[in-house]
């Protein structure tokens, strides 16, 4: 069975549709990729799975259960957790606190929830910085706690918005290896820009464009779709390399 | 060299946007960018007007243009026409033609005529408000009113983006004909093959890098660009 | 727990660091009334408690959660007029006090509640309104004095919460022991779940929230605990004077000189409500001697906040740890 279900969700800022009937499923242990041209929609599609905003039409289904605008803390205790694409790192709070905010979730003694931050931390490879403060961090530094925090929270599935936009090649290359060990416990959906990325990490891809899903499919198949080719590069392009 | 990069780098908040790109332009050459959302295009063009801060060089007729200010730089005659053009709307099309060649030099009737000749339409809609435009007409506008700077060279940041495809093709005509007419470019595009085709040479840029770069016409028969965009 | 945004090292230095506001601190508040031994200054110290057991409540709302109140002054009064219709109604001063509190905090939720639903600096202005009614309504009933308040005739002795009465060196010592009450309270809850959460809710909600930080819930725990220790500050207080007015109690006045207190000392220490108590005491008294008992204190309160605000948001415990990292930066 699959373990999150989309269905229909259709999303009006005013008369706009940001989201149009936008329908998939991520099976357990996938690692799903969402790409799409800068306003395809893939952030509010997160922010209605996650609970920030309310979907005017459709439901969000996870392992069975109907979680469609549920408070997002209702939908991190059902087993989903996300990171956001402008950074919400906790600037006050050292790293390996800002972790201890999410493993308390599952452990109410501040004990147990340092001991378990530290575990994340050095699953994420952050130990080292575990002392420093949030607004200390570099960006590379920053999406890595939200990482941890979110995994700390003991999700079976987690949202990836942009975790790796705006990092140098080595930064992004670590943050690679940290979400390849991730995959192996648990589920993954993840926003990205960066193609060179995203398109060898995914075993499936969702493609949004102008609010809709184009098309799903193994990243090769998406990579060679005509429709995905005049999305990106023009239709005049897509057309001459048919 | 009209215009040399070399080693730039932007960041924003630590974000990296550019990571080393060098990039030349040759006085009467007409030069492409293309590369997906993200991979800093309109960074490298804030970079070259001065918008952003930036480091490494960009020399321009000779004059480091790092060392100075965002408002010094369209006398030098760069002129950027900015993505979502960004006219006055409450202007007519000729002052908003005015306003764009007064601060470089007085404006005469020649300039208002290389504009109007290559935009015929501005010439039947100038004592239009610019902000009643469609927005095929407003980037007519827009490319006209850089045009009045008598600039070296034109930067045109994504021309087509968010025009019905007949009006991209009416824009790219006239692009092409400044080009013929020795006018300097520079193009981003996402576009592909409209930029291919304009542009004698195109640099392909990805996460902030020049992947690859070379004559046009060389560039439309290699795979590489489809892999910068799509990443296999 | 790292309210300082300091990290704790393990040297000596680091210890140091640790416990030396507690010697500080506690030291100078229990040898207070050794030292100045008269009883104008036990009076002056007495009110040291009381700002500095206001301030330590409200700070938990205000400063850990981020929540700014100027409404507390509801809950002072809470505590004044439960104490003061105790002695009118002969009953025991101590649980009227425990009573008080139970008042304050029902208060709380009623408030709450609807309020912490809303985004914004609506609590802020929500609380403003919340403080005028309940003055309002207070001067208007005349079961609770109206606008004379209740003039109170306690008799002098611990179980009357009268110990040694109003200028004495043993009613200075149930202050004290309240605020130590108040901090080592405090201090458990910022080392707990709760006061990571209010931290969080406080550097980042949207964030918090996404970690299952149940956000309107723990802002309620947070406005709770405020409530009640401000509404002990207000029995203390009306004990002392052996006076609840509305005008003394009830008050923006009030709400705001609670207000002045956390955020002159910092908001974001546990330490910072009584460094402000001690700094906005004397200041006090100084400005009355000088300039006359008419309000000039809350000009000039008003001036250091407002530089506060523009310069270190963290009042003078962040002046002091910017002074402590420029010693360490010259050390090595």
């Amino acid at each position: 069975m699959n373990l999150l279900r989309v269905e229909g969700i259709t999303k009006y800022f005013g008369g706009l549709a940001a989201n149009k009937d936008i329908t998939f499923e991520v099976e357990e242990g996938e690692l799903l990729g969402v790409i799409g041209p800068n306003g395809a929609g893939k952030t509010t599609l997160f922010e209605q799975i996650s609970g920030f905003k309310k979907p005017s039409e459709g439901r969000v289904i996870l392992d069975g259960k109907d979680i469609t605008a549920q408070r997002p803390d209702k939908i991190c205790s059902a087993g989903l957790a996300r990171t956001f694409q402008i950074v919400k790192t906790f600037p006050e709070l050292t790293v390996l606190e800002n972790v201890m905010i999410g493993s308390f979730h599952r452990e109410s003694s501040s004990r147990a929830a340092r001991k378990y931050a530290g575990e994340v931390l050095e699953r994420v490879r952050f130990s080292h910085k575990a002392d420093a403060l949030g607004k200390e961090l570099t960006l590379a530094g920053r999406k890595r706690v939200e990482v941890a925090r979110a995994v700390a929270t003991r999700p079976r599935i987690l949202l990836l918005d942009e975790a790796m936009a705006g990092l140098n090649k080595q930064e992004s290359a670590e943050a690679v290896e940290v979400v390849r060990d991730l995959r192996k416990e648990v589920t993954v959906v993840m926003i990205e820009h960066v193609m060179e990325i995203l398109m060898p990490l995914s075993d499936r891809i969702v493609v949004l464009v102008e609010g809709q899903k184009l098309l799903e499919g193994t990243p090769e198949e998406i990579a060679s779709n005509p429709q995905v080719l005049a999305a990106y590069l023009g239709e005049r392009f897509a057309a001459r390399n048919k | 060299m009209l215009l040399e990069i070399n080693d730039l780098k932007v960041t924003y908040g630590g974000a990296i946007a550019l990571n080393g790109v060098s990039l030349n332009i040759e006085r009467g050459e007409a030069v492409g960018l293309v590369g997906s959302n993200g991979a800093g295009k309109t960074s490298l063009f804030k970079a070259i007007s001065g918008i952003v801060p930036a480091e490494g060089s960009i020399t321009f007729d000779n004059k480091d243009l790092l060392a100075l200010k965002a408002h010094e730089v369209p006398s030098l005659g760069l002129a950027h026409v900015p993505e979502g053009r960004r006219l006055f709307p409450r202007l007519s099309i000729e002052d908003n033609l005015l306003l764009g060649g007064s601060s470089t030099h007085v404006v005469d009737q020649s300039d208002f005529d290389r504009v109007y000749k290559l935009f015929p339409k501005l010439l039947e809609r100038k004592t239009q408000l610019a902000g009643t435009l469609s927005g095929g007409e407003q980037q007519m506008a827009a490319i006209g009113r850089a045009l009045m700077s008598r600039p070296e060279i034109l930067m045109l940041d994504e021309p087509s983006l968010g025009i019905a495809p007949v009006l991209v093709e009416g824009i790219y005509k006239a692009i092409a004909q400044l080009r013929d007419e020795g006018q300097t470019i520079l193009l981003a595009e996402q576009n592909v093959m409209e930029c291919l085709e304009v542009c004698n040479r195109t640099y392909v840029l990805q996460t902030g890098q020049v992947v690859t770069s070379g004559p046009s016409d060389e560039l439309a028969e290699n795979d590489e660009i489809r892999k910068a965009f799509l990443g296999i | 727990m790292n309210v300082n945004g300091l990290p704790q090292g393990s040297s000596v230095w680091g210890m140091v660091r640790q416990y030396l506001p507690w010697v500080l601190f506690l030291g100078f508040f229990a040898l207070y009334p050794i030292v100045f031994d008269s009883p104008s200054d036990h009076t002056l110290g007495i009110k040291m408690m009381w700002f500095a057991i206001a301030a330590t409540g409200w700070n938990m709302l205000g400063g850990f959660a981020g929540q700014i109140s100027l409404g507390h002054a509801t809950f002072f009064g809470v505590g004044a007029y439960a104490v003061a219709l105790a002695d009118e109604y002969e009953w025991n001063p101590w649980l009227a006090m425990i009573l008080g509190m139970g008042v304050a905090a029902i208060i709380a939720v009623i408030i709450g509640w609807p309020v912490f639903r809303l985004k914004g600096h609506y609590f802020t202005i929500a609380t403003i309104g919340t403080g005028e009614i309940a003055f309002l309504l207070v001067r208007n009933s005349e079961f609770l004095g109206g606008t004379e308040g209740f003039l109170m005739r306690s008799d002098e002795g611990f179980l009357n919460f009268y110990w040694g009465g109003r200028q004495k060196w043993e009613f200075y010592y149930l202050g004290f022991v309240l605020l130590l009450l108040a901090v080592v309270s405090t201090v458990m809850i910022s080392k707990s779940r709760m006061g990571y959460y209010l931290q969080a809710i406080r550097n980042n909600q949207e964030a918090a929230s996404s970690l299952g930080v149940p956000i309107a819930k723990y802002k309620q725990l947070a406005f709770i605990y405020s409530a009640v220790f401000v509404s002990i500050a207000g029995s203390y207080f009306a004990q002392q004077l052996q006076f609840a007015g509305p005008d003394e109690a009830f008050s923006l006045d009030t709400s705001i000189r609670i207000t002045i207190i956390a955020v002159i000392g910092g908001v974001l220490s546990k330490w910072g409500p009584m460094i402000g108590a001690i700094v906005f005491l004397f200041l006090s008294e100084w400005t009355n001697i000088r300039f006359g008992g008419n309000g000039f204190d809350l000009v000039i309160f008003g001036f250091i906040v407002m530089v506060m605000a523009a310069f270190e948001p963290n009042g003078l415990i962040g002046l002091g740890n910017r002074f402590a990292h420029l010693l360490e930066k010259a050390k090595s």
